[in-house]
């Protein structure tokens, strides 16, 4: 065998040992670089081709440290013979050439060599060694990932601050063709709870007040920036640190807007800057109805149902309520407010319910309440609902002959009727404590009776002759007419009576729906079709419309009615305590039928001239003089030729779409349209500003004019213009001299 | 015979003469009858080229004829698959020539010549207005395709002017199962639409207030679904308004006439005005720069200028003879009168051809007025007085009605129009913020009245005329017979017998609009459609064409006697006779040979 065999077994195991030590050295310096710029890239911006830079250096480090290329020959055969016994420490031999050896050494050489070809180089150097450094990359590079994502989560989030990477902006079709990134950070007032927002896109939304911070890189070195507002208002970005890639600009819009980019006097396409306005505080008020009366009787109480609305949040909510007390010149007024503050809980939204004592509010009868809800939200901004009237009955008012004894008295006895009835009642209730039970019942039931009576004189009114349908519940309509709440068994038992009281005994098949009315089988409700159809339909013969009363005054009539059934419901079953309000609710119906029918005219002083009498009936118009006056109606002259601009350009648009060529007089009026479709983006972006974008890219003529295009630049147009009404034209022309022509055609034969 | 001729058969006499003397001196083996005979033929075939001769024609007559078959557009595909080769047939469609191989009709002229006897039998939407002229006594039968789907009918106005109502009326043919819907569009904006239910052809009636001035295309569209079946252009050309020249003469001062005064002033039109104020004393007022100057008196040649004179009919009676000599005048040159009808008594002499009545309801508080023409209904006005209607006859033209009685209407008088109203209170329009009725009823009542003087250029053309096709082009009440149509001189033939009227043919290249230009006129402008635009209704109108001149002809027939045609004769061709020439004189020379060698 060869004697270089051996030491080319030797440099063979060196450079297996090598690469495998370089590799994991490798491994290591990518796993360190890796997690060490993530880390680091998580404050500064780190770009990308750093990466490979940092590697090599950090490899270079790493093998000048451990030394790993200064390990020599004699290194080697030391770990050979370590790995591999068999070798018996004598594998420096190998490298010697045979001459310098002695005997001995050549043999145990000569013995070597023989061995070698059965060592499996494996043990000594095997793809184990690399497990490690292959471990470390992978968790570097986890580690790193994770890191790297947390960065990016947290530049949504917090302000942009100077030197942070900015994402790519998505490709738009109109950018500046030198921008690069954008990023816009958008803060939002203090007072609208919302965080600042960035975004990447230049079309900006923001709540009124926001202040705006416009980022931009551009993709080559620029000399001037800056924002241009409506056209006109320019405003410079300030260059961060010298650099002439990276700028921003920081301001405060004031209103809705468009907005372009001018790149060294380049000017990009047009953003819209849309501020959503504030809106105050929106008071739904359910309960109660603008005028209020609470009658004798019923609980002094209101119901207050508020839902309040704002757009951020609401601050502050009130009831300003004023009390009038007196009449005449003794009134006074009394104001309060009662806080609702308590009522709201944070947040946008607000449902009030609130019941308003008005004994605790201090009124007593007569009196009447004058309420409205006023909400502040956070910006301060107040707003208040519609004024609400509660009054307080003052029956001593109703007993008030003022107004019957100076006004015209269509039916004075009804109404004295009424008073009567309440006096009798009130003296009724005071004497029941020393009245018998069977004299009380007695009385309370003439009182019915008087009731009654006076019910069917004023049921002659509304047409209604017969008993059965006065008051207009003749079976069909107590929930409407405020029978509603009674308990059934009183309806049944009205039901009853009425029916019996009505009755003919001497009608055919009496019998059997006597026997009926015994069990109690009355209905509340027609059954008949015939019935409801009368009901939901128009009927000339209704007896109700065979009167001169207009339908608001039949309606309080018969709520009137109303009120005088269920007053004699209780006066005939011997409640007149309970009987006592709906006989004040009757007469104060009445009261205001009674000042319904009436037409006030306040007085006024009038101071005519004096009459001269001795030019009276003279016939004397010496001193009447024909007058002539010369004027012209003013006229808009700039708005009448934009209008007359826009008309023209808007027919013309109409044939572009069949041309598809701009040409000379078409763009000049297109250069006019342009300026007023730009005054009305700055009003209202949202609506014109694509408009004006067609229109500028049309102008350009870089492209032949899409429909969609069009139709864009068309709307817009048709909005500014506004609709005209009809006019008068000369149609028909006068000298048109036919009559040859009708001759020729009648006696040409067709 | 002319000179020529007589010359020309001269000389054939002598060379006749000639050939036989000579002939007869020569001997020669080919016997003298067949060189006299050839010497005939060959001065016969020269003199044939002289003199064309032709011959009967009776060979077509002789059997009878089977129809020839035309194929124009829409003929059934149908009928073309079970057409054969063997059946004489021809097109007039490019289309059905390429894909059914069949053979175009190139020269129609020389095509119905040549084809004199064969009866034909049109299938399809027909042939144009001038092959129709053509076909003069020929036995035709027509056989009208299926009428076409969509857009069968449309017309509209094609010169607007600005702040007057669009209106297009028209005819859609539904052959879907559902609904239709028919859309205008005005600046890609739907303005207008109408709904069609029903199959078969169904009328349709679009209207729209034009925001557009110039040259514009409106846009028709009908849509079943969402599916846009049909989408077509329709030209109007929207001129910008013209302000009028008003007078107005009051009896008093009221409420109306300031809402028509301050609304004409709106409208830039100039006024003057005249309101007595007292006994022989006025209030006179120019507005807008308007030049009459209207005093006491109206002087003679004062209403010259003025389009529209409005005027209380009390005011009118106050007026002095003369003057009312001077307003007739006025009138039947061409000015509009309206006359505020509020009286029985104290009628002036114009108004007494509104003869007035009484309405019979006199209690009611309102009244609705609806529109003559349209039918529109206009909001209840409130009235107070009792409300005088005009009594109709036959020279009347109603214009507002009230329930069944006519409270507006307008008569000629001259070349003008006098306009009588008894609604004296339309201004509370106005006050109740309904300004759309107080317009409606005063654009129309004034429209009406009113008319220009200046006549503007009257033409017809083709319906839908298209580029690569001949547009007929008729100029009326112009005596110019020069036209420029987009720059380019067309002449123009004047009327055989309307020296007002002048006819021009020119062909379009191009779609769009052109402008046509007549001298002392101003300039119109003419749309030209492009090839595939609106052909359900140039189809559908050139089929009605077709059929209406058919049924026409057949009518003129039953009433006149036939006349029978002689053979037709065909002029013998020249080739035969030069043939003849050369055959005649190869014998002769043939002969000769002989001669030659006699003569030693």
């Amino acid at each position: 065998m060869d004697s270089k065999f051996g030491r080319q077994w030797i440099m063979k195991r060196k450079k297996q040992w090598l690469a495998f030590q370089l590799l994991a050295k490798m491994c290591y310096s990518i796993a360190v670089v890796t997690l060490a710029l993530a880390i680091v890239s998580y404050a500064i911006p780190t770009p990308y081709w750093t990466y490979p830079l940092a590697c090599l250096a950090a490899f270079a480090i790493l093998v000048y440290a451990t030394g790993i290329l200064k390990v020599g020959d004699k290194e080697i055969t030391s770990m050979l013979d370590v790995r591999f016994p068999q070798l018996q420490h004598s594998s420096a031999l190998l490298l010697q050439p045979p001459t310098l050896l002695n005997s001995l050494g050549r043999l145990q050489a000569g013995r070597l060599q023989q061995r070698l070809p059965d060592l499996d180089s494996r043990h000594f150097v095997n793809h184990r060694s690399l497990y490690k450094p292959l471990l470390s990359l992978f968790l570097a590079g986890a580690l790193s990932v994770i890191i790297i994502q947390h960065a990016e989560k947290q530049e949504n989030v917090v302000p942009v601050e100077s030197g942070l990477p900015m994402k790519s902006m998505p490709d738009q079709p109109d950018r500046a063709a030198a921008l690069s990134d954008v990023a816009v950070v958008i803060q939002p007032p203090t007072y609208t709870g919302l965080g600042k927002r960035l975004q990447n896109e230049l079309s900006i939304t923001a709540p009124i007040g926001s202040s705006i911070d416009i980022q931009v890189a551009t993709s080559a070195a620029l000399k001037q920036v800056s924002l241009v507002v409506d056209g006109s208002e320019e405003t410079p970005f300030s260059a961060k640190q010298g650099d002439s890639l990276q700028w921003s600009v920081s301001f405060r819009p004031q209103k809705s807007s468009y907005y372009q980019l001018s790149l060294d006097g380049e000017r990009s396409a047009l953003y819209p800057l849309e501020l959503t306005p504030d809106l105050p505080v929106s008071i739904q008020v359910r309960n109660p109805i603008p005028y209020t009366v609470i009658d004798f009787g019923f609980p002094e109480v209101v119901t207050l149902d508020v839902s309040l609305t704002d757009d951020y949040g609401i601050k502050h909510a009130e009831i300003m309520a004023t009390i009038s007390s007196g009449k005449g010149e003794g009134v006074s007024f009394k104001s309060q407010q009662i806080a609702l503050t308590n009522d709201i809980h944070v947040g946008k939204t607000a449902k009030i319910k609130r019941e308003i004592d008005l004994k605790r509010l201090g009124m007593a009868a007569g009196d009447e309440l004058y309420f409205y809800v006023k909400a502040n939200d956070n910006s301060g901004q107040e707003s208040r609902s519609d004024v609400f009237v509660v009054v307080l009955q003052d029956t001593s008012e109703l007993f008030n002959m003022s107004g019957l004894v100076t006004g015209v008295d269509l039916v004075p006895e009804y109404f004295r009727s009424q008073r009567q009835i309440i006096i009798d009642t009130e003296k009724l209730i005071s004497e029941m404590d020393t009245l018998t039970t069977i004299r009380a019942q007695q009385r309370s039931n003439d009182l019915g009776i008087d009731q009654q009576l006076l019910r069917l004189r004023y049921g002659q009114f509304l047409g209604e002759e017969a008993e059965d349908a006065i008051g207009g519940h003749a079976g069909h309509d107590h929930e409407h007419q405020g029978l509603g709440h009674l308990p059934q068994e009183e309806l049944v038992s009205h039901s009853k009576l009425r029916a019996w009281q009505n009755h003919d005994p001497n009608h055919e098949g009496h019998e059997n729906h006597a026997h009926e009315f015994e069990r109690g089988e009355t209905t509340e409700v027609p059954v008949d079709i015939e019935t409801l159809i009368a009901e939901m339909s128009h009927q000339h013969d209704r007896a109700e419309d065979a009167t001169f009363f207009d339908a608001e005054q039949k309606a309080h009539l018969k709520a009137t009615l109303t009120e005088m059934w269920n007053t004699e419901l209780r006066l005939r079953t011997y409640k007149p305590r309970e009987a006592l309000p709906y006989a004040y609710k009757a007469l104060r119906l009445l009261k205001e039928l009674q000042q319904k029918s009436r037409a006030y005219v306040g007085k006024a002083n009038t101071k005519t001239t004096p009459l001269n009498l001795e030019k009276r009936l003279t016939a004397d118009l010496d001193e009447i003089n024909g007058s002539e006056s010369t004027h012209d109606w003013p006229t808009d002259h700039a708005a009448e030729k934009t209008r007359q601009q826009l008309s023209l350009t808007l027919a013309y648009l109409s044939n572009l779409n069949v041309v598809q060529e701009l040409d000379g007089p078409g763009a000049s009026l297109l250069n006019d349209a342009e300026r007023s479709i730009m005054a009305a983006a700055g009003d209202e972006p949202g609506k014109y500003l694509n408009a004006l974008k067609a229109l500028r890219l049309l102008k350009d003529r870089q492209t032949a004019p899409s429909e969609a295009q069009l139709a864009l630049i068309e709307h817009a147009i048709h909005d500014l213009l506004e609709t005209r009404n009809e006019q008068p034209t000369k149609k028909r022309p006068v000298a048109k001299q036919d009559i040859y022509q009708i001759y020729f055609d009648q006696i040409t034969p067709r | 015979m002319e000179l020529s001729q007589i010359f020309f058969l001269f000389m054939a006499l002598l060379a006749l003469g000639f050939i036989y003397l000579n002939e007869k001196r020569h001997e020669s083996p080919v016997p003298l009858a067949v060189r006299l005979l050839a010497g005939a033929l060959a001065v016969g075939a020269l003199l044939g080229l002289v003199f064309p001769l032709s011959y009967p024609t009776t060979s077509e007559t002789a059997t009878p004829q089977t129809d020839f078959l035309i194929f124009t557009r829409g003929t059934p595909e149908e009928m073309l698959r079970t057409s054969t080769n063997s059946t004489r047939r021809a097109t007039t469609d490019t289309t059905i020539a390429q894909r059914y191989n069949i053979p175009f009709v190139r020269d129609w002229p020389t095509f119905i010549e040549h084809h004199r006897q064969a009866p034909f039998a049109i299938h399809g939407y027909g042939i144009v207005e001038s092959q129709l002229n053509a076909l003069d006594g020929r036995a035709v039968t027509f056989h009208p395709a299926p009428i076409p789907s969509g857009f069968v009918s449309c017309d509209w106005v094609p010169v607007l002017q600005a702040a007057t109502r669009l209106s297009v009326n028209g005819q859609y043919h539904n052959t879907t199962a559902g609904d239709v819907k028919i859309i205008l569009l005005s600046a890609s904006i739907p303005v207008d639409s109408f709904s069609i239910t029903e199959q078969g052809i169904q009328p349709f009636n679009l209207s729209h207030m034009p925001k557009q001035t110039g040259n514009t295309l409106f846009e028709l569209a009908a849509i079943s679904g969402i599916d846009t079946i049909q989408f077509e252009r329709l030209p109007v050309s929207i001129t910008p308004p013209r302000p009028l020249e008003v007078a107005m003469l009051a009896a008093a001062p009221s409420f109306e006439y300031k809402f028509i005064t301050n609304w004409f002033e709106q409208l830039h039109y100039q006024i003057t005005s005249r309101i007595r104020i007292s006994s022989g004393k006025f209030s006179t007022s120019r507005i807008n720069g308007a030049k009459l100057r209207m005093g006491d008196y109206l002087a003679p040649g004062a209403l010259d200028d003025v389009d529209l004179l409005i005027a209380d009919d009390t005011e009118l009676a106050a007026l002095s003879s003369a003057e009312h000599t001077h307003l007739n005048r006025a009138i039947q040159m061409g000015m509009g009168l309206i006359i505020r009808l509020n009286d029985h008594t104290n009628r002036s002499p114009l108004s007494r051809r509104f003869v007035l009545t009484n309405a019979a309801d006199t209690t009611q508080t309102k009244i609705t007025l609806t529109a003559n023409d349209d039918r529109q209904v206009l909001p209840p006005l409130p009235t107070s007085h009792p409300l005088y209607t005009i009594k109709d006859s036959d020279v009347l033209h109603p214009l507002f009605y009230q329930g069944p009685h006519i409270v507006a209407a307008t008569q000629a008088h001259g070349l003008g129009r006098i306009t009588g109203i008894t609604i004296s209170n339309s201004h509370t329009w106005w006050l109740q913020n309904q300004q759309g009725a107080y317009t409606r009823l005063w654009s129309s009542l004034v429209d009406q009245t009113i008319a220009d003087r200046r006549a503007p250029l009257s033409y017809k053309h083709t319906h839908f005329p298209t580029a690569y096709s001949w547009m007929e082009l008729t100029l009326e009440s112009s005596p110019n017979l020069q036209a420029t149509i987009d720059q380019h001189p067309y002449p123009m033939r004047q009327h055989e017998f309307l020296p007002s009227v002048a006819t021009m043919r020119f062909w379009p290249t191009e779609s769009g609009w052109l402008s046509l230009n007549v001298p002392e006129n101003d300039d119109s402008w003419l749309y030209i459609y492009r090839t595939d635009d609106w052909h359900a209704a140039r189809d559908y109108a050139s089929m009605a064409r077709n059929e209406y001149f058919f049924k026409q002809r057949k009518e003129g027939q039953n009433g006149i006697s036939e006349e029978k045609e002689e053979n037709p004769k065909k002029p013998l061709p020249n080739w035969a006779l030069f043939i003849a020439f050369l055959t005649g004189s190869a014998i002769l020379w043939y002969a000769s040979k002989d001669y030659n060698r006699n003569v030693i």
